[in-house]
């Protein structure tokens, strides 16, 4: 036997219309006073506080006397100067660059030309600063950087070994710190961080782009911070493209490389680095001397290295890079969804002037298994109206997820990644992540 | 009389329960299309934390009852036709042992959305807490250093405060020898220093301003920012700015006492200290999916400490407090990085609410369902006979 609702209700079955005709009623007049209570007016007037609670913090700091510039973690002071220091080289010349996804853009101030916040986060900046001169020369400001970040100051020839690079038509030094950030006053005591940045000292001019934060917020943003510096430019022609070594100019060296210690086949970052400085970049693995087709192990990852392709020098960010006839490919690691995968793709796509994909040209793309889940395979061919200089293809494999996202970039001639393809996606589906 | 009758026949009839249980259904799917671009937390405030909302279908607006006022209404729809309205005899004790359990169900929600504490604390190894804050929430909190060590403090809740704009600004008063003037709340934006370059629409203070930004899908993202004014007894009034990044608290100092002014997310004291020790995280072999992670933790009272591992499906229940495995960082760590361990904290009176009324739920159709199967042997026993 079924229940039936006279079980529940035992009543006479009502007539529909009438019933529903008290409940719109009924209801309505409920709703009413509901949605004007629910309209009435909250969130200013006159309140008050709590009743006073009195706690101990156990491992919170709480710091009083702190001014506004170390409150908000920018500073209000440089305003107080004449904007836009000048003179040098490119005195007068204005210099463009691309402000990286997710980065803020601050206005510039004082001697600081270009200004940003880092990734949404408050305590961690970028800035370049433009000083006419040598600025007081290389090794006093690398001292200066390392002061604040709580470190000894490195000897003449500790600087020295540090890895060179060219910026903006110059030598540019790089440099990698870890630390206790005492900040410009000296007075902050920030545990943990981490102070990135390239020093071009010239006699007439000197450059200097800083990024200092929390390591882990500044580790995180290393790949935008490359491709920021790579995307400064005066207007004159130089400029630096984040593709590396194999899209430069034949005469141009490679981006990270160590010019002395390059030649001598060991890791520029290390080789160049004082014995107690942290690696720089993703490996401190010593590059191999020729090519192997053995499993080959990064920080985080391990692989097998295609037949043919020879391993490049180590850098920043990068878990490896290969170099194949003249085209390269390499692995980049970022925190979170490093920017989703469309917003990637579509970066690529700018960078070689083609036009950026919709949603629904994404769920077109070819998709392979890689670490355990999919990789999204996409391949962009220079436009016509690309900028001199800019790569002819490239061919990449996304592994975007929540936590993390692996990158796998490989550019060059388009003759060079057609035949490469099948040895590039083996290269993808070989990616194992590390324990 | 009759208009009574009219009523309580309207509340607790099964149609209405049908029409409730339908815009459920509605408000369900329409939330989670809405989530798909404005995030969870703004579905559930929009659909499921209102009384009314009104639903964009393209360019027509569709008014709806929000979730809060369904499940009111559904609530007093099953006391009325499930309990008053109920026949009530030993057939019918098993459906009303189930409409109580319903209702148990449904009365634990409102007690988790209303008298719940939901929050996380994170730590890196080696570090320690006893507070907890509030992933969504922000709140004005004034505090004085004591000489013992120990802050005293004021709080204003976000509620108070959020709809402060120019000619609608929030007087804050409490024990205290100042008042605080929220003039104006924005609920995401940056704190910029005002150069001679640079143009700001809004005020100045200090040298520096809040510029707003759109607000980020995921809540968590957002940052508010309040222009605040100072007034002390003797009337004088003092500007200030307050951002939820800011490393440290505005200094203020009145009658003799400092003060520290921030608006930070809401948080709460735990009554005891949580050092984590270790964490430990596994992923699946050469993939990059974690596979397990938990904290070693400490818990620390007055006069004693324990150890305890929290991971994913072992919670620590401690003072009323549950303490989840929840997430880590930094995402792109590599192996032999240091690791921070974030521990979803929440306190809810009603926690055991749901298993307690599956409980009674599963009881009372057991019974029913007895009864009615007795009901059916008896029947078949009697035609056979």
């Amino acid at each position: 036997m079924r229940a039936t609702t006279a079980d529940v209700h035992p009543r006479p079955r009502p007539r529909l219309l009438p019933h529903l005709r008290r409940a719109a009623f009924q209801g309505g007049v409920a709703l009413a006073a509901a949605l004007l209570a629910s309209c009435a007016d909250k969130g200013h007037g006159e309140a008050s506080f709590s009743a006073p609670v009195t706690y101990k913090p156990a491992g919170q700091t709480f710091e009083l006397g702190k001014s506004d510039s170390n409150r908000f973690g920018v500073s209000a002071s440089d305003f107080a100067r004449a904007p836009a220091a000048s003179g040098g080289a490119s005195a007068g010349a204005k210099i463009h660059w691309e402000t990286p996804t997710g980065w803020t853009e601050l206005p510039p101030s004082g001697t600081r030309e270009a200004n940003f916040k880092v990734a949404g986060d408050a305590k961690t900046e970028c800035y370049l600063t433009r000083l006419a001169g040598s600025a007081g020369g290389l090794e006093s400001n690398i001292n200066r950087w390392r002061t604040q970040i709580s470190l000894p100051p490195l000897s003449a020839e500790e600087i020295a070994k540090l890895p060179r690079l060219e910026w903006l038509g110059a030598e540019a030094v790089l440099v990698n710190f870890e630390g206790q950030w005492k900040g410009m006053s000296g007075t902050e005591g920030e545990e943990g961080w981490r102070l990135v940045g390239l020093l071009s000292v010239r006699p007439d001019e000197s450059l200097f782009l800083k990024m200092v934060g929390p390591s882990e917020v500044v580790s995180a943003n290393l790949e935008p911070f490359v491709m920021l510096a790579a995307s400064f430019h005066d207007g004159s022609g130089h400029s630096h493209d984040d593709a590396g070594a194999a899209e430069l100019p034949p005469d141009h060296p490679p981006m990270t490389g160590a010019t002395s210690s390059a030649k001598s086949g060991a890791n520029p970052n290390d080789a160049a680095l004082p014995d107690n400085h942290p690696p720089i970049g993703a490996s401190g693995t010593p590059i191999p001397a020729a090519a192997s087709n053995d499993s080959q192990r990064g920080s985080a990852f391990e692989w097998k290295a295609p037949a043919g392709w020879k391993r490049g020098a180590d850098k920043s960010m990068r878990e490896v890079t290969y170099v194949v006839d003249g085209a390269e490919c390499y692995v980049t690691l970022l925190g979170g969804t490093g920017g989703g995968l469309l917003g990637n793709i579509n970066r690529w796509c700018g960078q070689l002037g083609a036009k950026a994909l919709g949603e629904s040209e994404l769920g077109a793309l070819e998709r392979i298994e890689m670490l355990g889940g999919e990789g999204v395979i996409v391949k962009i061919t220079r436009s016509e109206s690309a900028q001199a200089g800019t790569p002819e293809a490239l061919l990449g494999a996304l592994c975007v997820r929540e936590d993390r996202s692996l990158f796998v970039k490989f550019i060059g001639a388009e003759a060079v990644l057609d035949a490469q393809r099948a040895a590039f996606l083996d290269f993808c589906r070989s990616l194992a992540a590390l324990q | 009389m009759k208009i009574l009758h009219g009523f309580v026949d309207a509340l607790s009839s099964l149609w209405l329960s049908c029409v409730l249980l339908i815009l459920l259904a509605l408000l369900t799917w329409l939330g989670t299309l809405y989530q798909v671009e404005h995030g969870l937390f703004g579905a559930q405030v929009k659909y499921f934390d209102s009384l009314f909302l009104v639903h964009q279908a393209g360019s027509v607006a569709i008014p709806l009852p929000g979730g809060t006022l369904v499940m009111g209404i559904l609530f007093v729809n099953l006391v009325l036709g499930g309990i008053v309205r109920l026949r009530k005899d030993k057939s019918t004790v098993g459906i009303l042992i189930t409409h109580v359990g319903i209702l148990m169900l449904i009365a634990a929600g409102f007690v988790k959305a209303y008298y719940s504490e939901d929050g996380h604390v994170t730590l890196y190894e080696g570090q320690r807490s006893n507070l907890f804050e509030s992933y969504h929430h922000w709140e004005l909190a004034v505090s004085e250093p004591l000489a013992s060590g120990e802050l005293r403090e004021v709080v204003a809740k976000q509620e108070t405060f959020f709809a402060a704009a120019p000619g609608k600004s929030a007087m804050l008063k409490g024990e205290l020898p100042f008042d605080v003037e929220v003039t104006r709340f924005l609920p995401n934006c940056d704190v910029f220093p005002k150069g001679p370059m640079v143009g700001a629409d809004i005020p100045t203070v200090d040298g520096f301003f809040l510029q707003a930004r759109p607000l980020e899908k995921d809540n968590e993202a957002n940052v508010a920012g309040a222009y605040i004014t100072l007034i002390g007894r003797d009337g004088k009034r003092r500007d200030a700015i307050v951002h939820g990044a800011s490393r440290n608290p505005l200094t203020v100092e009145y009658e003799g006492r400092r003060f520290g002014v921030a608006l930070r997310r809401e948080q709460w004291v735990m009554p005891f200290t949580v050092a984590l020790d270790e964490f430990t995280k596994e992923d699946h072999p050469r993939m990059m999916m974690p596979k397990s992670f938990s904290s070693d933790v400490v818990v620390i009272e007055p006069g004693s400490e324990r150890k305890v591992k929290i991971s994913m499906n072992e919670p620590l229940r401690q003072d009323g407090l549950v303490l989840y495995q929840a997430s880590w960082g930094p995402s792109n760590a590599r192996p032999g990085d240091r690791l921070f361990s974030t521990l979803a904290v929440v306190r809810n009176p009603a926690d055991q609410y749901p298993l307690y009324s599956c409980i009674v739920i599963a009881i009372g159709l057991v019974m029913h369902f007895s009864v009615k199967l007795m009901k059916h042997i008896r029947h078949e026993a009697q035609k056979a006979a």
